[in-house]
C-alpha cells in the first residue's frame, strides 16, 4: 500500500509536469492578446497598449515566462490574474466551493436515481418494464444537458414558479435545478452500469449457491448482489467527479452560478494566462487525488484487487 | 419525552426559519438589479468598464455633478474659479463630509487621490485620461484645493463629476479593488464574485446633488447589484421577482412583459459614439470609396433596429449619437438606405454578377468581405448586417471571435469591416478611433490617415470656446461620413426594464440613475 | 465524454455475429430513424423550399404553418432549411470527430499494447495527461486557437475522444498479445507491422466500432454544447446547437425556434446510442 501511495505520487508528479508545460505551449502559442482582452470593447491609444502589455511582462520570452510561472509554483503562489490584479489562488478557492457543491449534489441525485433505475431494470431483466427503464435511461444519456436545463426552467422557473432560476449562491434552493440538469445525464450512465454489473453478479455461481441453499431472493439481492454490484459504480463515480469542470461550464452559464466553470470561460476569453494555468493545475490535482482515492476505495471493498 | 422535545426543535426550527425569510420578503427597502456584466475592480483609478460605472456612483462621490440637460452643479465641491487658460482650478470644498469609515474629507484627501492616479499612470485607466497633463494638486487648507495642469483643460470640470473621479477615502487605498470605501450614499457591504454585491444605506448622507429630489440618506435600505450575463436569465430573474430591474434586456422578451401591465421600461439616449463598423480602407475592395459608399447605403438601419432590437434601439446615422456635444446634423443626412443607389455604386466600381450567383465580382474575383464580431454584443444583427450587404452582392465572412482575439484580428488590419461603439458624454472618444496615430497598435480600425481630420480631433481637444469646439467636431464627422469609413447601425440607448413598483428613476447624463432618489411601492 | 467512457468499461470484445442486432426492434428502429435522418439532410437542397440563410424580416417569428413547417426565426428564416442543412453539419461533425477520435486512439493504442516497454509507459503518461487536462478545456483551447468553425470543432471533439479509444485498444492489444497464435507469427520472422495490421487490429475492430456508434452521439452532443458558449459553427451557418443558443432569447415568443433543433439533437443521439447499446451488446453477447 504505502510503496502504491509512493509510485502514486511520483507519477502525478510527472502527468502535472505535462498538463502544466502543455497548458502553457498551447496558450502563449495561440492568437490572441490579454492587453487587448482587458481592454475589451473600450478603444485605448497605441502608446498605452504597448505601456500595459510592457507592464504584465508579456515582452519576455517564453521560456523566460514559463521559469517565473514554475518560480512561483514551487513557492506555492499561483500568481496575479491578468485582468483583476488579484492572486489567482484566491480567485479560485473563492469559486471552487460553489462547483464541488454543484457536483457533489449532482452525484448524489445520480447515485439516488441511477441506482434505483439500475436495480428494478435488472431484476425485472428482459420484462417490459426492463425494456420501458433501458430506452428512458438511454434517452437520459442522449439529452444535451443544456436543452435539459432549458426545459427545467421553463417548467419549474417561467410556468409553474416553484424555484429559482438564477437565485443568489446563498439561497440553498438555488442548488436544485442546476444539480438536477446535470444528475439526470449522470443517473443514466449510472443506471446502466449497475444494471449491467448487476445482471453480471446475479449470473455467479455464489449467487445460484445461495438460492439452492433456499434464501429468499429479496435477501439474495441485498445481501449478496447488491454489495457487489456496487464495485464499479465506485469507479464511475470517481470518474464523473473527476470531470466536475467539464459539467460546470454549460449549467454555470445557463444557471448564473458562480462557480469555476464560467471562471474559467471567462479566463480563456481574457486570454488570463495566470488564471488559466492556475484552474488547470487545480483540476489536474483534484482529478488525481480523486482518482487515487478512488483505486484505494476500490481496493477496500473489492479484497481481489490489490494495488502494486 | 426526549424525542418530543427534538421534534419540537425542529419544529421550532423550521418556523423561525419560514418567519424569517417570510420577514425578508416583506421589506420593501430592498433593491435588486441584475447587471449584464460583473465589475472587475471597484477602485475608480483603475475603472475602465461602464460595468463598474454604476456600482462606483453610488459609493463615492464626485467633485462636481452634472444634471440631466448637462449642468453643472456643485458637488463635493461647493465652488470654483478657473484662469483664463483653464490650467489651474481653485476649488472650495464642503466641510461636513466624512467617509464611511470616518475619516474626514478634505483637500487633502482629494490631493492624495489624484497623485495617486497620476503615479499610477496606469494607462488605460479613464481617470489616467481625465488627469493627463496633470503637474501638482495643492491643499491650500482643509477646504481649498488647487490643480494644476500643463495643459489647457477645457472639459475638466466635466470630467469631475464621471464615477471614476469619485474620492476613496485617503485610508483605505490600498485594497479598494475588492473593499471600497466612499462617501456616497451607499456603503459598500460585500462581494461575491460571479454573484452579487451589496450596498447598504449610508444613513449619515446629507450631500447629495442639489438637482436631485432628494440630497439626503437613500430611500432603500440595501442595493443588490447581482451579475446574470445571460439576457434571457435576467429576464426570467425578473420574472419571478428574484430582480427588480433588470439592464438590456433581451429586446423579444419585453412587449409581453410591459403587457401584463407590472413592469415599465425606462431608456435613455447614450452620448458618445454609436454602435457602427468601421470599413478598413487599407485593403481592397474597401480602398475604393465607392464600395464604402455603397455599403452604407445597402443597410437599412430603420429596419435592423426593428428586425434585431424590437424597436428598442435608435437608428443611427453618423458617429456621434444625437445626444452628444457637437453632434453634426449635416453628416447625419449623407445617407440613407437605397439599395439602387448602392448597386449603382458597385455596378460603377466594376462590381457586377457575371456568373449569376448573386455575389459581384471583378476579374474573377468575388467580391467579399470580411468581418470579425463578438457575438457577445453583435449576435442580436450581425447576421442581419451581413443579410443586408448580401442583397447587394457582397459576400459576407462572419468570423466569429473572442475579446482578445477581435482587437488582434482587426489591429493587425485583417478585417473588412469591425464594429466600434463607446458611450461618453464628451465627443474626446472620437480622436481614439479615428486619429491616424492610433493606426498602429491602437484603435484606428479604418486605418485611414488624414491631415485635417488628425487636425480637427487635435484642436478640439484643447479648444476653449464651446461654440468653436464644437464646430471642430463637426468638422470631423463631416470627414469621417464623406469618406464613407463607417457604417452607422443603432444608438447605444440604455434600456432598463423594472417592477412597476420601483419609483423616482432619473437618469444621469452617461444613463445611469442616481439610486439614492428611488423607492420602492408598497 | 463520461457516457462514453462508461461505456468502455462496460464494453468487452467476446465474438458474437453482428446478424443478432437485426433481431433487436430497438436497433432496427433507430437505424431507420437514423437513414431516415441522414437522407433528409443529405436532400436538404431538394427538399428545403429556400436558402438556410436568407433573412426576410418583414416574415419573422412565423408560427410553424404550411409555407414554414417549421415556422420562422428572429431574422425571418425558414426554420425547416435551418433545421435540414444544419442536421447535415451536426451529423457530420458528430461522425467525423469520432473518426479523428478512433484513428488517432487506435493507433496510438495499439502501439503501445503491442510494442509495451517504454513506449507503452510514454505513451500512458501522454493519455494520462490529456485525461487530466479537462476536456472541455481541451475543446476550449483547441477551438481559441484554431478558431471557430466547422473543421476546427471537428478536431477539438476528436481530440478529445482519443483517451477512450487509446485505453481500450491498448488493452486489447496487450490480450492478444500474448497469444500463442502472435507469438508464432513472430518466431516465423513476420514484421511488426504486419502482426499489428493482421493479428491484432481485427480484434479490436468490433468493440472500436461500438465507440465509435457511441463516440458520434456524444460528438453531437459536445459539438453543440460549444456552439452553446458560442465557439462552435459560425453564423450565419445553421448547425443544431448554434441555433439551439441562438432561439434560447426567444424561447418565451417562438418556441418553434428551439424545439426543433433540441428534438433534432435528441433523436438523433438517442437513436445513435440505441443502435450502439445494441452494437455493443451483441459484442459481449449478453443478449436482451
Amino acid at each position: 500500500m504505502n510503496r502504491y501511495l509512493v509510485r502514486r505520487f511520483f507519477l502525478s508528479l510527472l502527468v502535472l509536469a505535462g498538463v502544466s508545460v502543455l497548458t502553457f505551449l498551447i496558450l502563449h502559442l495561440a492568437p490572441g492578446d490579454p492587453v487587448y482582452a482587458i481592454l475589451g470593447r473600450q478603444a485605448a491609444s497605441a502608446e498605452s497598449v504597448q505601456a500595459l502589455r510592457a507592464s504584465l511582462g508579456l515582452n519576455d520570452p517564453l521560456p523566460v515566462q514559463y521559469a517565473r510561472f514554475l518560480e512561483n509554483i514551487v513557492r506555492g503562489d499561483l500568481g496575479t490574474s491578468i485582468r483583476t490584479d488579484r492572486p489567482v489562488i484566491s480567485m479560485i478557492a473563492e469559486q471552487l466551493p460553489s462547483t464541488i457543491q454543484l457536483t457533489l449534489a449532482s452525484m448524489a441525485i445520480a447515485t439516488v436515481v441511477g441506482l434505483f433505475i439500475g436495480l428494478v431494470s435488472a431484476l425485472n431483466r428482459g420484462r417490459w418494464l426492463d425494456r420501458v427503464l433501458t430506452v428512458a435511461i438511454i434517452a437520459g444519456v442522449s439529452m444535451p444537458t443544456f436543452w435539459l436545463g432549458i426545459l427545467l426552467i421553463l417548467l419549474f422557473s417561467v410556468q409553474l414558479r416553484w424555484l429559482p432560476s438564477a437565485a443568489p449562491a446563498s439561497d440553498p434552493r438555488s442548488l436544485i435545478l442546476p444539480a438536477l440538469t446535470l444528475g439526470l445525464a449522470e443517473a443514466a450512465v449510472i443506471a446502466r452500469i449497475v444494471r449491467a454489473s448487476l445482471i453480471d453478479v446475479l449470473d455467479q455461481p455464489y449467487l445460484m449457491v445461495a438460492h439452492a441453499k433456499g434464501l429468499r431472493p429479496r435477501r439474495i439481492n441485498w445481501r449478496h448482489a447488491l454489495p457487489n454490484a456496487m464495485i464499479p459504480i465506485v469507479s464511475i463515480l470517481g470518474l464523473q467527479f473527476g470531470l466536475l469542470l467539464s459539467g460546470s461550464v454549460v449549467v454555470e452559464a445557463l444557471f448564473a452560478r458562480p462557480g469555476l466553470g464560467r471562471l474559467t470561460v471567462t479566463a480563456i476569453n481574457s486570454r488570463d494566462f495566470p488564471l488559466i494555468q492556475g484552474i488547470v493545475l487545480v483540476i489536474a490535482i483534484i482529478y488525481l487525488l480523486v482518482n487515487t482515492l478512488t483505486d484505494l476505495l476500490y481496493a477496500v471493498i473489492n479484497p481481489r484487487v490489490r494495488l502494486t | 419525552m426526549r424525542v418530543q422535545t427534538r421534534v419540537l426543535i425542529v419544529v421550532l426550527l423550521v418556523l423561525a426559519l419560514t418567519g424569517a425569510s417570510a420577514l425578508s420578503a416583506q421589506s420593501s427597502g430592498a433593491l435588486t438589479i441584475g447587471l449584464a456584466t460583473e465589475p472587475v475592480s471597484l477602485d475608480p483609478a483603475k475603472g475602465l468598464f461602464i460595468a463598474e460605472q454604476w456600482v462606483l456612483m453610488n459609493i463615492y462621490d464626485t467633485l462636481t455633478r452634472v444634471d440631466q440637460a448637462g449642468e453643472l452643479h456643485p458637488g463635493l465641491a461647493t465652488g470654483w474659479e478657473v484662469n483664463d487658460d483653464a490650467t489651474e482650478f481653485t476649488f472650495t470644498l464642503r466641510s461636513d463630509v466624512t467617509f464611511h469609515d470616518g475619516t474626514p474629507f478634505n483637500a487633502q484627501a482629494v490631493k492624495a487621490y489624484f497623485d495617486r492616479i497620476a503615479e499610477a499612470g496606469d494607462p488605460v485607466a479613464i481617470a489616467t485620461s481625465v488627469l493627463s497633463g496633470y503637474v501638482e494638486a495643492e491643499a491650500v487648507d482643509d477646504t481649498t484645493l488647487v490643480v494644476r495642469f500643463a495643459d489647457p483643460k477645457p472639459i475638466f470640470l466635466n470630467d469631475l463629476s464621471r464615477p471614476w473621479m469619485g474620492i476613496p477615502s485617503p485610508a483605505a487605498s490600498g485594497e479598494l479593488d475588492t473593499n471600497p470605501v466612499g462617501s456616497g450614499p451607499f456603503v459598500f457591504e460585500e462581494w461575491t464574485p460571479q454573484d452579487h454585491i451589496t450596498l447598504t444605506r449610508n444613513e449619515a448622507y446629507a450631500w447629495g446633488p442639489e438637482f436631485a429630489a432628494t440630497s439626503g440618506a437613500p430611500l432603500v435600505e440595501t442595493v443588490t447589484f447581482r451579475f446574470l450575463p445571460e439576457g434571457a436569465t435576467r429576464l426570467t430573474a425578473l420574472q419571478s421577482g428574484e430582480i427588480d430591474i433588470a439592464e438590456e434586456p433581451p429586446a423579444f422578451g419585453v412587449q409581453s412583459l410591459l403587457d401584463t401591465g407590472m413592469y415599465k421600461l425606462e431608456t435613455f439616449p447614450a452620448p458618445g459614439m454609436p454602435s457602427h463598423m468601421m470599413i478598413n480602407t487599407e485593403h481592397s475592395p474597401t480602398d475604393d470609396i465607392r464600395v464604402r459608399q455603397a455599403m452604407i447605403h445597402a443597410v437599412d438601419q430603420e429596419q435592423l433596429v426593428q428586425t434585431a432590437f424590437a424597436g428598442l434601439q435608435s437608428p443611427a446615422f453618423n458617429v456621434l449619437s444625437p445626444t452628444t456635444f457637437g453632434y453634426s446634423e449635416e453628416a447625419a443626412n449623407l445617407y440613407r438606405y437605397d439599395p439602387e443607389r448602392a448597386a449603382a455604386l458597385l455596378d460603377e466600381a466594376g462590381w457586377v454578377d457575371s456568373d449569376g450567383d448573386g455575389i459581384r465580382d471583378k476579374d474573377g474575383q468575388p467580391l467579399t468581405i470580411v468581418y470579425p464580431a463578438l457575438p457577445a454584443y453583435e449576435e442580436a444583427y450581425m447576421e442581419l448586417l451581413a443579410a443586408y450587404l448580401n442583397q447587394a452582392g457582397i459576400a459576407v465572412d462572419i468570423q466569429t471571435m473572442d475579446d482578445a482575439g477581435i482587437f488582434e484580428f482587426a489591429a493587425a488590419g485583417n478585417h473588412h469591416i469591425v464594429n466600434m461603439g463607446w458611450t461618453s458624454s464628451d465627443p474626446g472618444v472620437l480622436s481614439f478611433v479615428y486619429h491616424s496615430s492610433n493606426i498602429e497598435g491602437g484603435s484606428a480600425f479604418t486605418r485611414f490617415v488624414d491631415p485635417e481630420l488628425d487636425a480637427a480631433l487635435e484642436n478640439a481637444a484643447t479648444e476653449l470656446d464651446e461654440e468653436a469646439r464644437a464646430a471642430l467636431y463637426e468638422q470631423a464627422q463631416m470627414i469621417i461620413m464623406e469618406n464613407a469609413l463607417a457604417i452607422p447601425l443603432y444608438n447605444y440607448d440604455r434600456v432598463m426594464v423594472m417592477d412597476a413598483r420601483v419609483e423616482g428613476w432619473v437618469f444621469d447624463p452617461e444613463g445611469y440613475p442616481l439610486l439614492s432618489q428611488i423607492s420602492l411601492a408598497e | 465524454m463520461a457516457n462514453l467512457a462508461a461505456t468502455t468499461a462496460i464494453l468487452n470484445n467476446k465474438r458474437h455475429p453482428f446478424r443478432r442486432l437485426l433481431r433487436q426492434p430497438g436497433a432496427v428502429i433507430s437505424l431507420l430513424i437514423l437513414i431516415g435522418l441522414v437522407a433528409a439532410t443529405a436532400g436538404a437542397p431538394l427538399l428545403a423550399s429556400r436558402p438556410p440563410n436568407e433573412a426576410n424580416p418583414l416574415a419573422a417569428f412565423r408560427p410553424p404553418d404550411a409555407e414554414f413547417p417549421m415556422g420562422t426565426d428572429n431574422l425571418g428564416r425558414d426554420m425547416l432549411a435551418r433545421f435540414l442543412y444544419g442536421g447535415r453539419v451536426s451529423l457530420q461533425i458528430g461522425l467525423f470527430a469520432a473518426a479523428i477520435g478512433a484513428v488517432i486512439g487506435v493507433t496510438i493504442g495499439l502501439i503501445a499494447g503491442y510494442a509495451g516497454g517504454w513506449i507503452d509507459s510514454v505513451i500512458g503518461w501522454f493519455i494520462e495527461v490529456l485525461m487530466t487536462f479537462p476536456g472541455v478545456l481541451l475543446a476550449l483551447i483547441v477551438v481559441a486557437i484554431l478558431g471557430p468553425g466547422v473543421v476546427n470543432v471537428m478536431i477539438a471533439v476528436g481530440v478529445s475522444f482519443v483517451p477512450s479509444f487509446t485505453r481500450m485498444t491498448r488493452a486489447a492489444a496487450l490480450q492478444v498479445r500474448e497469444q500463442d497464435y502472435v507469438t508464432a507469427a513472430r518466431a516465423f520472422g513476420s514484421n511488426d507491422f504486419s502482426i499489428i495490421v493482421r493479428h491484432i487490429a481485427p480484434n479490436v475492430i468490433r468493440p472500436v466500432l461500438a465507440l465509435i456508434t457511441l463516440g458520434t452521439g456524444s460528438a453531437i452532443l459536445e459539438a453543440a454544447a460549444l456552439s452553446f458558449i458560442g465557439l462552435g459553427v459560425q453564423p450565419p451557418d445553421p448547425e443544431w446547437g448554434a441555433m439551439l443558443n441562438a432561439g434560447r432569447a426567444f424561447v418565451g415568443q417562438a418556441w418553434w425556434v428551439t424545439a426543433f433543433p433540441g428534438l433534432g439533437i435528441f433523436l438523433t443521439v438517442l437513436s445513435i446510442n440505441l443502435l450502439g447499446d445494441a452494437l455493443s451488446d451483441v459484442a459481449a453477447g449478453t443478449d436482451l
